[in-house]
């Protein structure tokens, strides 16, 4: 509840304070598009097999250098990120393959991850260098827009973020609430034995929801790589981003992610206008504030010991 | 072999050890390797007790030991106090960020706990960084000296070798004094029955704190060998990459028990140094190498050494029971004799 009145306090200020804060708000509207893009999939994967995926930021950055190397031999954005957010899907599901060997509480998973991270996060290196380098932007998106009632332009692509955040929660609401496949998800993360016992490979739906996030994270990857850029580092920085957004958001929870991530959006670009130095500390003097608090996230419930 | 006598025995070994290798390595080993294993080791120990005792998976042991260090650095460069009295109060540092980090995060557990404490970590990484009138920002303290001890100077290697190593001993030596008290039974509580321990009227949330601030201590005294032997701490000798390592470093060891922390501290310092003569790949071979060991025990490298040792010994009691079966077909009446029954007792009580 704190950080929603947080968040409307802010989006309030935002607008009273006239065209500075117009662009505060489109910040962090753009920043909490590409974190839902992250967090939805973290939060899925988390939900139903309990593992904290910390590989999710390599996928985020090799999905963009995955895209970003198609760019370059195809030349058009959409079909690199595509085919870029199919190789992420590839990558993911082989990580759930090796996840699967190990049984526990979490934390032989979580470690596994981890392990996956660094090999990720090195032959990134290896194979695209050290150097920071971006995406171009799709021609129909290039270019700036004039924002109504203000003399700013804004970028056109970093609106398509939001846009394409919002598509990707449709998509994943109508997945997950209008179709077989969802409703199965559902039920495993709220019953797995049971749903095994009821005939459902249950294994196989593990196996398509680490694809899906793995596609999602790799999306996120050619987003991220064109309006910011690809460096290293950059996977730990968007998963700790993420996990502020997973963790306010309540782990497993979806809308969670999507309030949460608009929260912590807005949040981070206020704190970066108004007090730069001290924007890192803000954001996670506040994570750190909320989980000393209440311990399982704004949205999270305190019953689930299972975490 | 009484408790008693087998602690000694022990003991001696390790005195001897560390006693000869200074003369058995080389000076690059011993300063590349040995020392930065060891101190690495010895905040290792710290999360290890956490993880094995505890069960409380922290990632602010690396901002724990940062404060360590930080606040000697400061203390020495920016407000000339004396060496020796820095450290004391570095090493008080240590427990009390400790005591911090465990009331913040007294009612987290598992994941919730892991995420809590890592933003406590990045937090003091950014704080570190940013707030440059108290820790010169990004460049951090450079040219600390090493103290002197006794008139010798602990900037050679030797010296902080053999200083560093009783530091290591006097750590170990401490973490299983207090797993041998009651403190450490009900560290193991939190770690597998909570509830049941609340029953018995422990407070859950008192005894995590105190084991943070246990572990503060070690934590702590890596912190301040590190900058000895470093010569300098910045932001970037905490900040996650860092982390991950110290995390890396007991995984790999085995955090069940706390010398697993040096094994895997010199398994990565180890790899750190000769992989890369023959690849620049050197992240993606620990990488790996972290996930074979998880994937092949939980227990890390400890847990294969005492499977292997527990496996040779069921092959050896198994050659045994083979030769004396054997014996006893020879000489068959020798089963029934009292002497050989004793024998055998022995044998069983031996393995």
């Amino acid at each position: 509840m704190a950080g929603v009145a947080l968040g409307a306090y802010v989006v309030e200020r935002s607008l009273e304070i006239g065209d500075r804060s117009l662009l505060v708000l489109l910040n962090g509207l753009t920043a909490a598009g590409l974190y839902f893009l992250m967090a939805s999939g973290f939060t899925l994967v988390f939900g139903l097999v309990r593992v904290t995926n910390l590989a999710h930021g390599g996928l985020y950055l090799l999905g963009g250098y995955f895209a970003l190397s198609l760019q370059r031999t195809t030349g058009n954005w959409f079909i690199a990120a595509g085919l870029g957010a199919v190789a992420t899907a590839g990558l993911s599901t082989v990580l759930y393959l090796v996840l699967r060997r190990v049984h526990g509480d979490g934390l032989p998973e979580t470690m596994l991850t981890l392990g996956a991270a660094i090999v990720m996060a090195d032959q990134a290196l290896a194979n695209w260098g050290g150097v920071p380098s971006d995406l171009e932007a799709p021609a129909v998106l290039r270019g700036s827009i004039d924002l109504p009632g203000s003399v700013l332009l804004y970028p056109k692509f970093r609106l398509s973020v939001v846009a394409m955040a919002l598509l990707a929660g449709l998509c994943l609401w109508l997945l997950l609430y209008r179709t077989r496949l969802g409703s199965t998800i559902r039920a495993s993360v709220d019953d797995r034995d049971m749903v095994s016992i009821l005939g459902i490979r249950v294994e196989l739906v593990f196996c398509t929801v680490f694809a899906l996030a793995g596609a999602l994270a790799g999306l996120a990857g050619a987003a991220g790589g064109t309006y910011l850029s690809l460096a290293q580092g950059e996977d730990n920085r968007i998963l700790l981003a993420s996990l502020i957004v997973v963790i306010a958001g309540g782990l497993g929870s979806i809308g969670g992610a999507a309030i949460a991530a608009a929260v912590i959006g807005l949040v981070e670009a206020f704190a970066q206008t108004h007090h730069a130095i001290f924007s890192v500390l803000i954001t996670f003097g506040t994570l750190i504030a909320i989980l000393a608090l209440r311990p399982h996230g704004i949205f999270g419930s305190q019953q689930d010991d299972r975490a | 072999m009484t408790a008693r006598s087998r602690v000694l025995a022990s003991l001696a070994a390790t005195a001897v050890a560390i006693a000869v290798t200074p003369a058995l390595v080389s000076d690059f080993v011993l300063l590349q390797i040995a020392i930065k294993s060891l101190w690495l080791g010895i905040a290792g120990a710290s999360l290890a007790f956490l993880i094995g005792q505890a069960g409380l998976i922290s990632l602010a042991q690396t901002a724990v030991f940062g404060v360590s260090g930080y606040v000697m650095a400061i203390l020495v460069l920016d407000h000339g106090w004396d060496v020796w009295l820095a450290v004391a109060v570095a090493a008080a540092a240590g427990p009390v960020a400790g005591l911090i980090v465990g009331a913040i995060s007294r009612r987290a557990a598992g994941l919730y706990l892991m995420m809590l404490t890592l933003s406590i970590g990045v937090f003091v990484f950014f704080f570190a960084q940013q707030y440059q009138p108290i820790t010169r920002g990004h460049t951090g303290f450079n040219g600390f000296d090493a103290p002197t001890l006794f008139g010798i100077d602990l900037n050679d290697r030797r010296p902080l070798f053999y200083v560093t190593a009783v530091a290591a001993v006097a750590v170990v030596a401490g973490f299983r004094y207090v797993m041998a008290t009651p403190a450490g039974l009900a560290y193991r509580g939190i770690r597998d029955n909570p509830k049941r321990l609340q029953a018995l009227g422990y407070s859950t949330e008192a005894t995590t704190v105190s084991a943070f601030a246990v572990a503060g201590l070690a934590a702590g005294a890596g912190g301040v060998i590190s900058v000895w032997y470093n010569g300098a701490i910045s932001p970037g000798s905490i900040d996650l990459t860092r982390t991950i390592e110290l995390l890396i470093v007991v995984m790999i060891g085995g955090a069940l028990r706390i010398e697993g922390a040096f094994l895997g501290a010199l398994a990565v310092t180890l790899m750190q140094n000769y992989v890369s003569d023959f690849t620049n790949r050197t992240e993606t071979l620990i990488g790996a190498v972290f996930m074979v060991v998880v994937l092949v025990s939980r227990q890390g490298l400890t847990g294969i050494l005492l499977g292997l040792g527990s496996r040779a010994q069921r092959v050896l009691g198994w050659i045994q029971r083979r030769n004396s079966t054997l014996d006893r077909s020879v000489t068959d009446d020798s089963r029934r004799s009292p002497e050989h029954a004793s024998r055998t007792g022995q044998h069983a009580a031996s393995q």
